[in-house]
């Protein structure tokens, strides 16, 4: 009998565990799928693209013979799907496989171009979050006045300019005739090679050495392209911060707490924003994921060897290892970006468990 | 507000400290830093490239044997050869310099030598072509190429081929000498090193390979015990610039001391500042207009005569080639042995509207040309759309990248094209005439889409024969030019499917603080003499 209660006592734990871990089975085999289906399709698409990557290796005048016996030796003359089953077995033994034109294992290079990028994009949304969020409260809480209309148009500039325009224009002022910022590039480049590459993000690893002046130059080289990118991106986070708050302090609650005498600012920041953190949280982290692959334009006019570039020369010439390999790492990226705006929602809002 | 004043005011601190920090740099006295678009820098191995920018790199972590005299196209000057004497059969015996040191140390010997060379055929990639055209094949190559002892290295003939045509190119990247001690401590599965050397090096030049990230940088090193001398410069730099008006910008602050590869609208920009000079590199191909004589029209000669005056030259040279080309009337240099002057391109479109109704098409014909998207193939090709409007042919153009444009044309599908013919650089006629005149089989299986006329699907016998003879000539230097003229000119009286536009140039910029940077028609420009003036 005791035994039977503490039976039927156990069970409904051990199913709740079951269903937990089934839930988390899930939830690994739909992502699994996912980045399958990405994987085949991007490999498929850039296979049928009319670009020959045998041309971009041996250049256009190279002999037919030159020509067969590269495309050959990169596989390319198999049937696509044979050559997709050779990928993906590599790739199930984390074998990205070498990139079509220099030869080099693609994750060295992905290893190399990522932390430029990444070191690009946090400065970005550090500045982009920094200012266009509180630009956004700002521009709610005056709504319909000047500063609202001069936060709006902001933004919709932002918005609108091409951003590789305002990159030049940037670099013509600010480097060129100014001389306030460095060019382009990472770094000056007669500073490369003096700090050791340590985690890859020259800010960190400068400061790790404890060398300023290659810091500075970091800093310099940084701070322009990375404006840039962050003006775009004020001017999305600013306008959907604005309609956020506009939304919240429309609410009774809001009225109540102004009714009950609670100042300006905690009204703002402890009642209405506190309710927009967790949809913020979604948009940053969004805004940011983007950057990684979407820095393309801001990287080509600055010189930066990042990601963006890395991806789109290879895509323009049909490297498929490289490709597919990027865009496993974007889909995880993305991933990540997600579970980690879950942790930060539970933490942000209580109600979720 | 307070926040908001906090912000503007830690703005203005912050950007106070890095204006401060930030003083506009100047390029070190001991370092040379070049900017250029590296996208076709894809391997350092010397007998696997063909591309300028391939070139420039390996020039300096390699040395050949010869190299191109800077100043005197043509004239070849020794370099790990001291000296050389030519057999009555067109044997080539080289002596080694005894100083000449890899940068291991080791003495560099006729084994060494022979070993590169064979590399190069053995490997069957880019670096064979000009071996294989003197007949030298992978089972050849371990007796035509062979060390008669350490310093005495022998070149045997395949082939008939004039020995200064070989000198000639073996002053290019597929003639550099590798060492063969480090490349086998690196061979896998017989490969030759050639995994490891396509981003490594062994070599005996001036600078030591340090960093090569591809899209990104290259970064070497002087070499301090260089056999020729030590290099003035402590490093070179090198870095992926693939917009042009960054890098313009790049030089004008001095933050750049050369500039490959910038658009033309930026060379006219820089060439007004006193702080840069522009140099311009002449002779490496020619932009030209291609017609497939499998088209019915284009079949026949007296079209393709008559086209041939329909196009203004002269505007299209002065305006839309101007910094990519000068005007070319014939494949040959004009600085070359071999140069034709009188014959070539006429301007004259009513002789072309008249000669074109004789030969039947009064009203015209619709024609596809194909062309690369990028400037200056894409002005060049409206520019001929224009001129041959007159004589009322319609030209549809169709642009595409490498592949979509030569692609066809390597399959000898298309009508028309514009195109410029790429790595042919060299001081001898042979190159010029064979790439766009010869072709010595004209079925489309023989596969020869590195010679201009197969692609064209245009075969003159008679041309072949010249040429073939030319090239087998050892011992008389005026007879050969002589013959690559005749065949020039036969060329060219049986009017040509690919006509020249212009010749290749190759614009950059450079710091006028930059002394001894001469830019080597070969692209094998050598950095070790490059000094800077305060």
């Amino acid at each position: 009998m005791v035994n039977q209660i503490e039976t039927a006592a156990r069970t409904p734990v051990r199913r709740r565990g079951f269903r937990k871990y089934r839930r988390f089975g899930g939830s690994v085999f739909s992502v699994l799928t996912t980045l399958f289906l990405l994987v085949l399709l991007t490999f498929v698409i850039g296979r049928l693209m009319p670009v020959d990557p045998v041309i971009a290796v041996v250049g256009p005048d190279a002999d037919r013979a030159t020509y067969l016996k590269v495309k050959q030796e990169l596989g390319l003359d198999l049937p696509i799907f044979q050559q997709f089953w050779i990928f993906f077995k590599n790739l199930l033994h984390g074998d990205f496989g070498s990139t079509l034109l220099t030869g080099r294992p693609v994750m060295e290079d992905i290893v190399r171009v990522l932390p430029a990028t990444i070191e690009l994009a946090t400065v970005t949304i550090i500045l982009g979050a920094g200012i266009g969020i509180p630009l956004g409260v700002y521009a709610a809480v005056n709504r319909g006045r000047f500063a609202d209309h001069a936060v709006r148009l902001i933004a919709l500039l932002g918005h609108s300019t091409p951003i590789f325009w305002i990159g030049m224009v940037g670099l013509m002022l600010f480097y060129a005739k100014l001389g306030w910022v460095g060019g382009s590039g990472r770094i000056d480049l007669f500073y490369e090679d003096i700090v050791p590459n340590v985690t890859g993000f020259l800010l960190i690893d400068s400061l790790l050495a404890w060398d300023m002046d290659v810091f500075w130059s970091a800093v310099s080289h940084i701070i322009l392209p990375a404006s840039v990118l962050a003006y775009a991106s004020i001017a999305y986070i600013s306008r959907i911060t604005r309609s956020f708050m506009l939304e919240q302090l429309s609410q009774e609650y809001v009225t109540t707490a102004r009714a009950k005498g609670v100042p300006r600012n905690g009204v703002i920041w402890r009642h209405a924003f506190k309710n927009i953190r967790v949809q913020l949280v979604t948009v940053v982290a969004l805004s940011y994921g983007g950057m990684l692959e979407g820095a393309v334009l801001i990287e080509t006019v600055f010189g930066w060897p990042g990601f963006g570039q890395y991806l789109t020369n290879a895509l323009v010439i049909g490297d498929m290892n490289v490709v597919v390999a990027c865009t496993l790492i974007i889909g995880c990226v993305f991933i990540a970006l997600n579970v980690i705006s879950d942790l930060l929602y539970r933490f942000f809002d209580p109600r979720i468990q | 507000m307070s926040h908001v004043r906090t912000l503007l005011a830690g703005t203005v601190a912050l950007a106070s400290v890095l204006t401060v920090n930030m003083a506009a740099a100047k390029t070190p006295q001991d370092q040379l830093v070049i900017g250029m678009n590296m996208v076709n820098l894809t391997s350092l191995d010397p007998h696997n490239v063909n591309s300028y920018e391939s070139y420039h790199v390996i020039a300096n972590l390699y040395d050949t044997l010869v190299r191109n005299d800077p100043n005197l196209p043509g004239k070849v000057l020794p370099l790990l050869a001291k000296s050389w004497t030519v057999q009555p059969d067109g044997t080539i015996e080289f002596d080694l310099d005894e100083e000449a040191t890899f940068q291991t140390g080791r003495k560099i010997t006729a084994a060494d030598v022979a070993y590169s060379f064979q590399r190069a055929v053995k490997l069957g990639l880019l670096g064979k072509t000009y071996f294989s055209n003197w007949g030298y094949t992978p089972e050849n190559v371990d007796q035509k190429f062979r060390a008669k002892d350490d310093a005495t290295f022998i070149m045997e003939v395949a082939t008939p081929v004039a020995p200064s045509l070989k000198l000639g190119a073996l002053t290019r990247a597929y003639g550099a000498v590798v060492d063969k001690e480090v490349i086998a401590e690196h061979e896998k599965d017989g490969d030759m090193g050639r995994g490891w050397l396509a981003s490594n090096a062994a070599g005996s030049g001036a600078f030591t390979l340090n960093r090569w990230n591809p899209n990104d940088i290259v970064v070497l090193n002087r070499y301090d015990d260089y056999w020729g001398g030590e290099p003035k410069m402590k490093r070179v730099l090198v870095r992926h610039l693939p917009e042009s008006q960054t890098e313009r910008l790049q030089l004008e602050k001095g933050d750049l001391d050369v500039g490959f590869q910038l658009v033309s609208a930026d060379i006219d920009g820089l060439a007004k500042n006193p702080d840069i000079v522009i140099d311009r590199l002449v002779g490496s191909g020619f932009y030209y207009l291609i017609m497939s004589t499998k088209d019915p029209e284009f079949a026949k000669p007296e079209v393709r005569k008559a086209l041939r005056y329909c196009i203004n030259y002269k505007d299209i040279n002065d305006v839309v080639m101007k910094n990519y080309g000068k005007s070319a009337t014939t494949f040959v240099p004009a600085d070359i042995p071999g140069y034709l002057p009188d014959i070539g391109n006429v301007y004259d479109p009513a002789k072309c509207k008249l000669d074109l109704a004789a030969a039947g098409y009064g009203d015209g014909f619709s024609k596809q040309l194909l062309s690369l998207n990028s400037t200056p193939y894409a002005d060049l090709a409206t520019a001929i759309q224009q001129n041959l409007a007159v004589a009322g042919v319609k030209v549809d153009i169709q642009t595409g990248n490498g592949d979509q444009t030569y692609g066809p044309m390597r399959d000898r599908k298309f009508q028309l094209g514009v195109g410029r013919t790429a790595s042919s650089a060299q001081t001898d006629a042979d190159g010029w005439v064979r790439t766009h005149a010869y072709n010595p089989d004209n079925k489309d299986d023989a596969n020869l889409a590195n010679l201009q006329a197969w692609r064209a699907s245009f075969e003159l016998p008679e041309v072949n024969k010249l040429i073939d003879e030319a090239a087998a000539i050892t011992d008389n230097e005026e007879k050969r030019v002589e013959l690559y003229k005749q065949a020039l000119k036969l060329f060219e009286e049986s009017g040509p499917p690919v006509i020249p536009i212009s010749q290749r140039v190759d614009p950059y910029a450079k710091s006028a603080r930059l002394k001894n940077y001469v830019g080597d028609i070969g692209w094998m420009t050598r950095w070790d003499q490059v000094e800077k003036q305060d």
